[in-house]
């Protein structure tokens, strides 16, 4: 009988370690589906948090900037990132008092979450994942965090991803294996066990189900001690005999417990339990009675039937007995082969129980694999779409930089050329004092080549800063620099310009009313020129004769500046007046239309607004912009 | 007044053509190269009141030039003149390839008209450091 038992054990240890390791597998599998998953969307929470832009249109949307035009853009801003990662869920922006300020699905816009979860956490923790249920008892999931702009909590993101995705594969483990189980687990405020996952035995759904903290040597609070252990011996929350294999999810502080029942891991060994423990019985016997009979008189026929019932005993089947001897002895040893074949027989069943046992177990793995494989691919999708962006705004960047040097480079000797035959032209008619129709018609052509070059010179420079513009690439150089000092050096350009008549009139003057103090502005230089620049143009563009008057003033308790430039001139079209900052809104023939349009998102690039209007008691309008003033007197620095 | 001589390199053939004559026109004598390794070669020391160099070249970029040159000439005074993007994070990265730190007034945007290029390149010669 001992043998018996002992052959039993050994069998029954070698299914146990091999459906342990299999477990461990799947254990493996899962938890690296959630870890994957748990990085995916923190890679989706800062794809939408790292958004400079997003976060300064959050910000002038907090300021009372130019509202709607900052949700317009993040809107657009969130739905291009949708559409760029495959299975990305909705997304939310909350500004600080909980109430949705842009989103990739409309209807959440302007509903108010002061007191849900994931805006509390949201604003607290970087990228939190969060689970509730909703009306329908279905698990939902939630990622959350905050949107920060230069230390300045601005509002929250959150991100709707289903958890139930990734909980329905449980199914296909459940689906081979008739007892299998996977418990995903956390801990709830009194840090008991609280399983995630409906329960597959038991009427529990997800998020009901909690295991007393106290029951320590149960798989589902070991897996929240972080203790990542192969359990041979244990009982799971029913109470049942289980192998379990426990995981611990660092990232998300989850446990996880993959478990099968004992009763169907060792079920191929019970059937041949009792013949196995029988045949061993049997063997015992035979051993007794041929010692006690035969005494010591032992002949060879007997020790071979011996040694050949040892071999049995020890588990080696295939030894055939050729015994010869008394008719007693041939019979005992007959019917002994036939006891033996028939173990062997049973042996090899076993076997094959064993192996079909851990094939199904098998199967749900390589089920499992297959699962995985998809998972990593929109793992791969995602991160190679946030390459992709990144790269793409690069590619922006240099086709923008690469355009911008070739366009310009042929301008180079055509404008550089046409002056100087220009100025030899002029030189040669000035000196002569009666030149020639020739040489007239000479320098009137130049003048109409110089013109076009520089009409095609700012169209290059208005196109690619439109492409900046559009495609959010335009970068500015901020420096803290003295505004009445810049508005001053660039009027007194203008004036020298008027004078040499390049717009063909001297009958304009400009008056610079600038303000008492210093006012310091933190500003792209070069930029702020080029608004100057435009909004002088235009003026003098439209002002045959006349004046022009800069002013400029603090206002909103001195933490903005306006400057206003007021020309007495033609005026706005009433008909341009509505697309007035639009593209190519211009009534000018020698306008790229682009002007105000860049102007403006100049402007409003530097957290200013800008705006135009014919003024009411004269002729003439009025262009107005404003730019907040530095409350900091650091000085700039290059930046590198 | 002595005649002030400048060294200007660009690979654009009709570019140091044009800005050659104009600049000459304005009694400035030029040296002009389109190939920068034998610009170096040619590069006299202490003998340029300013040296223009183009950045996007082949075979040598002005940033490599100007360290060579430098290397050389110690105190002669460089500038670049680009049709490159002066703001953009790419060129300011690449700025970082200089021996020395220089400020933005050596950096010309092109195109240019030439009475502001003569404007910038007094200001530059004038300049004391």
């Amino acid at each position: 009988m001992i043998f018996g038992i002992f052959t039993y054990k050994e069998m029954e240890e070698t299914i146990k370690s091999e459906i342990l390791k299999k477990l461990e597998i799947v254990a493996k599998l899962k938890e690296k589906n959630f870890q994957d998953v748990f990085d995916q969307n923190n890679e989706k929470l800062n794809l939408v948090s790292s958004r400079y832009q997003l976060k300064v249109e959050l910000d002038n949307y907090n300021n009372n900037y130019n509202k709607s035009k900052s949700q317009k853009i993040m809107n657009e801003i969130l739905k291009a990132i949708k559409r760029e990662v495959t299975k990305f869920e909705d997304i939310i922006i909350l500004n600080l008092s909980g109430k949705v300020v842009s989103s990739t699905n409309n209807t959440y816009l302007g509903t108010i979450h002061t007191n849900d979860i994931y805006f509390i956490e949201g604003k607290k923790n970087n990228n939190v994942t969060i689970l509730y249920k909703n009306n329908n008892q279905e698990l939902k999931s939630y990622l959350t965090g905050p949107l920060i702009l230069n230390n300045k909590l601005l509002g929250v993101v959150t991100i709707f991803y289903d958890l139930g995705d990734l909980i329905s594969m449980f199914k296909i483990f459940e689906e081979q294996i008739e007892t299998g189980e996977i418990n995903l687990v956390k801990r709830d405020l009194n840090g008991n066990g609280l399983i995630i996952n409906p329960l597959r035995f038991g009427s529990d759904s997800s998020l009901n189900f909690t295991v007393s903290k106290d029951q320590v040597d149960t798989p589902i609070i070991q897996s929240l001690l972080k203790n990542e252990k192969t359990f041979s011996e244990t009982k799971d929350y029913r109470g049942v005999d289980v192998l379990a294999v426990t995981r611990y999810l660092e990232k998300l502080g989850w446990g996880l417990v993959v478990k099968m029942d004992k009763v169907e891991a060792f079920e191929p060994l019970e059937n041949v339990k009792y013949v196995t423990i029988f045949i061993g019985i049997l063997v015992g016997i035979a051993i007794i009675i041929t010692s006690t009979f035969l005494g010591n008189s032992i002949s060879k026929p007997i020790q071979k039937l011996r040694d050949v019932m040892n071999d049995v005993a020890q588990g080696k089947f295939d030894s055939k007995i050729d015994v010869k001897g008394t008719e007693e002895i041939e019979e005992l040893a007959k019917q002994f082969d036939l006891m033996r074949y028939n173990i062997a027989n049973t042996n090899i069943h076993l076997n094959e129980l064993v192996k079909e046992r851990t094939k199904k177990i098998e199967n749900a793995i390589s089920n499992i694999k297959e699962k995985e494989e998809a998972l990593e691919e929109s793992n791969k999708n995602l991160v190679l779409a946030n390459e992709k962006l990144s790269l793409q705004s690069k590619i922006q960047r240099d086709f923008i930089n690469i355009t911008a040097h070739e366009l310009r480079t042929p301008i180079v000797p055509i404008i550089t050329l046409s002056e100087l035959l220009y100025s030899k032209i002029k030189k040669e008619n000035q000196i002569q004092k009666n030149p020639s129709k020739e040489n007239e018609k000479k320098q009137e052509f130049l003048e109409v080549i110089l013109r076009n070059c520089y009409r095609l010179y700012r169209l290059t420079e208005d196109v690619l800063d439109v492409t900046k513009i559009e495609s959010q690439t335009l970068k500015m150089n901020k420096e803290i620099i003295p505004l009445n000092e810049i508005i001053e050096n660039v009027v007194k350009d203008y004036r020298e310009i008027i004078s040499k008549k390049r717009y063909g009139s001297d009958q304009i003057s400009i008056v610079f009313q600038p303000s008492k103090e210093i006012l310091l502005v933190n500003a792209d230089k070069g930029r702020i020129i080029q608004v100057l620049s435009n909004l002088l143009d235009n003026a003098i563009k439209f002002t045959k004769e006349g004046i022009i008057i800069i002013t400029i003033k603090k206002i909103k308790e001195n933490q903005q500046v306006m400057v206003t430039i007021k020309d007495s001139g033609t005026g706005i079209d009433p008909e341009i007046i509505p697309q007035l900052f639009k593209k190519f809104a211009t009534k000018s023939e020698q306008g790229t239309g682009l002007g105000l349009f860049i102007s403006k998102n100049i402007i409003e690039a530097h957290d200013g607004i800008m705006w135009g209007e014919n003024n009411s008691e004269s002729k003439g309008s009025t262009f107005y912009f404003t730019l907040p003033i530095s409350q900091s007197n650091k000085t700039y620095d290059d930046g590198e | 007044m002595d005649i002030k001589n400048i060294l200007l390199v660009d690979n654009e053939v009709d570019i140091t053509y044009a800005l050659s004559n104009a600049l000459e026109n304005y009694g400035f004598n030029i040296d002009s190269f389109n190939d920068p390794i034998i610009a170096l070669k040619s590069h006299k020391n202490n003998y340029y009141d300013l040296v223009i160099l183009d950045i996007k070249m082949p075979k040598m970029d002005g940033f490599e030039l100007y360290n060579k040159i430098r290397e050389k000439d110690p105190t002669v005074k460089i500038c670049f003149l680009t049709a490159s993007e002066l703001f953009y994070e790419e060129f300011r990265k690449a700025r970082f390839l200089l021996s020395e730190k220089i400020g933005e007034e050596y950096f010309i945007q092109k195109p240019i008209k030439t009475d502001d290029l003569v404007q910038k390149i007094n200001t530059l010669m004038m300049k004391n450091e």
